[in-house]
């Protein structure tokens, strides 16, 4: 946590710079963070599980507290995990004030050696300057299966901002202020120092200089998530760093949390989304690198599954909304080729035996549009048959003179005079759209490449 | 604020425990209503009486407001204490709605004090199942993918809450677009059961009848599909009642199971719960499953007793009960027989079937209505080169678990080669349940049924045994499939000493015979010491603090 760099304006920087009372501060510093033991929360995390690992990486000023919410759920969900403390962090603020991107930079890489050192593969999150770090990583080490970053600060601030630090370091204070803990949840709070040391944040920048050089060597998938409103990184940082990245991105945006997400309102949404990018790059695949999440297709024969699989999806729709509709025409979503539970030819007719089986599953959550993880789709295979077995009791019963009921009442249509009458507001109604554009709902485009 | 529930001034929770700070404690008036015969008694309400007035039932607080005897600020002031004071614990709330809830109640005592009628709910305090649609003010179904959205519009049933003098005060916890028996599902965390911390309130209108139990509103509403309005009031010791299919207006309810979804109250007693009911009855033509009829009033026939009325125990669903339950079911018959009812047991072998048929037809509607969470107009969205990668990633970052399961079992049943097997054979299978409905309703006018098989169960539990946790609905499913009007009442409590619901069970419009037996029930259920101790164990008439279990 640093400086405040909303919409990357400088004007914002400079006012936080005419009338602090550094020696205060400072003075405050030493009072609080007398005792040089490590801040309760701020303790590194190093955990053995299975063959997939994540590094995870706090941000500047800040601790693993920011980022142990995160970190445990990799460690629920079997991986193993690294969570260093980064040099200078978590004691007292003098200790950070002689610190350098050096410094944190092989306090990462040697966290991650050795976690690759007991682990297959290896995915790195990181938040602001650990996601710096994480792409710093990345960059070097191409085996990296996954980033995921959260705000991460990557656009190097401009000459002009350094210039100030330069000279308010140079007047002899070395530490400038903290915004605090960012977080839009009131109830939460960051364990972070309570202010910047300059010379340390100045060297963060050169670290910035040189990884924006190396972007374009990252060869792993990403995971962006970025805050809407953040107070300590321009959201445009997000922008810079997909428009310099070679790889595919899946970014999502967090409308409820400022800087420090992992421990704001979106924590949960962060926390399954890059569990599940976890588990789908840590994967043991034969063949290819493992493909973005939700990417799975980009070939003729697979698209045109796809556009079958959406059509048995609408007609299933069609059938659940209709009621009374029968499906009188099954599609056949699976052609021969496919690797389908079974020939359409084949399938029960009777009341199934209660199972279901993971392929059938996985066909399943395509038609439904869900990606499930293996561990999901494992679980849930067990569920479901569970489900499937207690509704086989139905078999017993002689339902061939039976109609079928699709409702309790007698439904029908219902049409009301042709005069208008007032809609709801546009303005409120897209006012709620994830992404609007002249007053349309803004969607990425329907069809895949090649279609 | 997606959980703003957690956020409602926990700060503030001395300051609001202590009776120099309490907004209601000088009013004398406000005392001679606590002095009143008030059926609730439970641990938090003795704390309130020592300060002032606990204004609990709705009929009371509408009547008081209205006459001018105490304002509605007053009453909403109270409220919000309360919920300021405890609802960090119990989570009851996702959101608070402190300045709506005053400022709806400034009108209300400008009308009274204009000479106005301020409606039959002037100054309740009513709390909304977060599956209602509240223009303006989030409604999130507990769901990560709905989180902040903000509807553009008001669900009728909110409207007329409002038109009748009802406050709203807040959007209740639930189980993730209300699939779930324990409200552990939310998104945002579970709800504890006000009466036992350690324990489900039930699910998966959890929220609203923790909210109900602990005082933080009279009233709520709820939705129930499979038994998600009875259930969670069986287990916090409430009232809680699902009209007849068609009976109110689900326009504003964000669908889960269309064929079943119905809106209704809960309360602490059966006539607070009828008053609500007749807010929110009757047709609208904003929902084309409204039944084009006038709402039967059921408030004119509440004392009628229930001489000669024909009582059915269902036999098998008592069966499905733990010895406990099942005992307390068969107290409020005798209890009924005792007071001139002529009660028989009812075999109706079809109920057996409805578990089964149920979690495939309604998983099966819930899979078509939840296609519309897409990541365009509303809601999350992930975002990704394709439409169709946007929308896979969206959902599979914005739905929880139980939500995933149904979704995937629901398609499955639907699914080219499955449909004949499952999703048209259950279907069948409801026509079946449906008639045996219709034969036994030829010999009786209400049936008898445990609410839920057991009392609260602990929290964690179930949660990983999804069939486990279906078949704490297998008493409230039938009248679902049917879709019949069905109600639960606090009847003495459990071995565990948590309350016991006895379901009253009646056909489709039979609303007001329903009230009837409910009333009885209620009347006559048994004094017993249990925790917290609800309006549910202490008869309604039973003096304040005496013989009241802390």
């Amino acid at each position: 946590m640093f400086l405040r760099a909303q919409h990357g304006r400088i004007c914002t920087h400079l006012h936080l710079y005419g009338t602090p009372d550094f020696s205060r501060l400072t003075e405050e510093a030493n009072i609080r963070w007398v005792a040089q033991s490590l801040l309760p929360g701020s303790e590194p995390l190093s955990h053995r599980g299975g063959d997939g690992g994540v590094l995870v990486l706090h941000g500047f000023t800040g601790t693993p507290q920011s980022m142990r919410p995160l970190a445990q759920r990799f460690v629920d969900a079997s991986f193993s995990v690294e969570m260093p403390l980064l040099p200078g962090h978590g004691t007292r603020i003098e200790d950070l004030v002689p610190m350098r991107f050096s410094d944190w930079r092989k306090a990462a890489e040697d966290a991650y050696l050795r976690l690759a050192g007991v682990t297959k593969r290896v995915i790195v999150a990181g938040l602001s300057m650990g996601g710096s770090l994480a792409c710093r990583l990345a960059a070097d080490h191409p085996e990296i299966a996954g980033l995921v970053l959260i705000n991460p600060f990557i656009e190097p601030p401009a000459d002009g901002f350094r210039e100030i630090l330069r000279a308010t370091l140079a007047s002899g204070m070395e530490i400038a202020p903290a915004v605090g803990s960012d977080i839009a949840k009131p109830t939460v709070s960051e364990l972070s120092y309570p202010g910047s040391p300059l010379a340390a944040a100045l060297s963060l920048f050169e670290g910035l200089d040189d990884l924006v050089d190396d972007l374009d060597r990252i060869a792993c998938p990403v995971l962006l998530l970025s805050s809407r409103e953040d107070h300590v990184v321009p959201v445009s940082t997000g922008d810079f760093l997909m428009e310099r990245l070679r790889v595919p991105v899946t970014r999502t945006w967090l409308e409820h949390s400022f800087h420090v997400a992992t421990l704001d309102y979106d924590a949960g949404i962060i926390e399954s989304a890059a569990l599940a990018f976890a588990q789908e790059m840590t994967k043991m695949t034969k063949g290819a690198a493992p493909a973005v999440r939700g990417a799975e297709m980009s070939g003729d024969a697979s698209t045109a599954v796809t556009a079958q699989a959406a059509e048995a999806a609408e007609a299933a729709e069609v059938v659940a909304s209709a009621g009374a509709a029968r499906l009188t025409t099954e599609p056949d979503v699976r052609d021969g080729s496919d690797a389908g539970p079974s020939p359409a030819g084949e399938r029960p007719r009777g009341l199934a035996t209660g199972t279901i089986t993971i392929d059938e599953d996985t066909h399943v959550a395509r038609l439904a549009r869900l990606s499930l993880s293996d561990m999901e789709l494992e679980q849930f295979t067990g569920q479901l048959a569970a489900v499937l077995e207690h509704a086989a009791d139905m078999a017993r019963l002689d339902i061939s003179a039976t109609a079928p009921t699709s409702h309790p009442l007698p439904v029908q249509n219902v049409m009301r005079d042709d005069e208008p009458r007032p809609a709801l507001e546009r303005d409120e109604v897209l006012g709620q759209a994830p992404r609007v554009e002249d007053y349309r709902f803004w969607v990425p485009r329907i069809l895949a490449e090649g279609q | 604020m997606p959980a703003g529930g957690a956020g409602a001034g926990n700060g503030d929770r001395e300051d609001r425990e202590d009776p120099a700070m309490s907004p209601t404690v000088t009013d004398g008036k406000l005392s001679e209503v606590a002095s009143g015969d008030l059926p609730f008694a439970g641990e938090h309400a003795s704390r309130q009486n020592a300060t002032g007035g606990p204004f609990q039932t709705a009929t009371e607080i509408a009547a008081g407001v209205s006459k001018g005897e105490f304002s509605a600020r007053e009453v909403i002031e109270e409220h919000l204490a309360r919920i300021a004071a405890r609802d960090g614990e119990l989570h009851a709330f996702n959101e608070v709605m402190s300045r709506d809830a005053l400022d709806a109640a400034d009108r209300v005592d400008r009308l009274v004090a204009s000479g106005e009628d301020p409606g039959p709910l002037a100054g309740v305090p009513v709390a909304l199942k977060d599956n209602l649609c509240t223009r303006g003010v989030p409604t999130t179904c507990s769901s990560r993918i709905l989180a902040g959205w903000r509807p553009p519009y008001d669900a009728t049933v909110v409207r007329r809450v409002r038109e009748a003098g009802g406050v709203i005060i807040g959007k209740t916890n639930m189980d993730e677009f209300a699939m779930g028996s324990s409200t552990e599902t939310s998104a945002f965390g579970p709800t504890l059961n006000p009466l036992d911390n350690n324990r489900v309130p039930g699910g998966s209108s959890g929220g609203s009848a923790a909210a109900v139990a602990a005082g933080f509103a009279s009233l709520a509403l709820g939705s129930d599909t499979g038994g998600s309005i009875r259930q969670p009031a069986a287990m916090c010791g409430v009232v809680g009642m699902k009209p007849t299919y068609g009976m109110v207006s689900r326009y504003g309810l964000i669908a889960f199971a269309s064929s079943f979804d119905q809106v209704g109250p809960f309360a602490q007693r059966a006539r607070d719960a009828a008053m609500l009911f007749e807010a929110i009855a009757g047709h609208d033509e904003a929902d084309s499953t409204s039944l084009d009829r006038p709402a039967p009033s059921v408030s004119s026939l509440l004392g009628a007793g229930v001489s000669k009325l024909r009582v059915g125990v269902v036999s098998e669903l008592v069966d499905a009960a733990s010895a406990d339950v099942a005992s307390r079911v068969r107290e409020a018959a005798n209890l009924l027989a005792t007071a001139g009812a002529l009660v028989d047991e009812v075999s109706i072998p079809m109920c057996t079937y409805s578990l089964s048929a149920y979690y495939l037809l309604a998983p099966a509607e819930a899979s078509s209505n939840l296609a519309r969470y897409d990541g365009v107009r509303y809601g999350l969205r992930v975002e990704a080169p394709t439409a169709e990668k946007m929308t896979t990633a969206t959902r599979s970052a914005g739905f929880g678990d139980e939500v995933k399961r149904r979704i995937m079992l629901g398609s499955y049943a639907l699914s080219a080669g499955y449909y004949d097997a499952y999703y048209a054979r259950a279907q069948r299978v409801r026509t079946l349940i449906l008639d045996a409905f219709d034969t036994a309703y030829k010999r009786f006018d209400v049936l008898l049924a445990p609410t839920s098989p057991t009392t609260a169960f602990e929290i964690g539990s179930k949660i990983d045994d999804p069939l486990a946790m279906y078949l704490s609905d297998v008493c409230t499913i039938p009248s679902n499939l049917a879709g019949h009007p069905a109600m639960s009442v606090p009847f003495g409590v459990g071995d565990d000493g948590m309350p016991v619901g006895v379901q009253v069970l009646a056909p489709a419009l039979a609303e007001p015979v329903m009230f009837q037996v409910a009333v009885v029930l209620e009347d006559g259920a048994p004094t017993a010491k249990s925790r917290g101790a609800t309006a549910s164990v202490v008869p309604a008439h039973a003096g304040q603090g005496e013989g009241t279990p802390v």
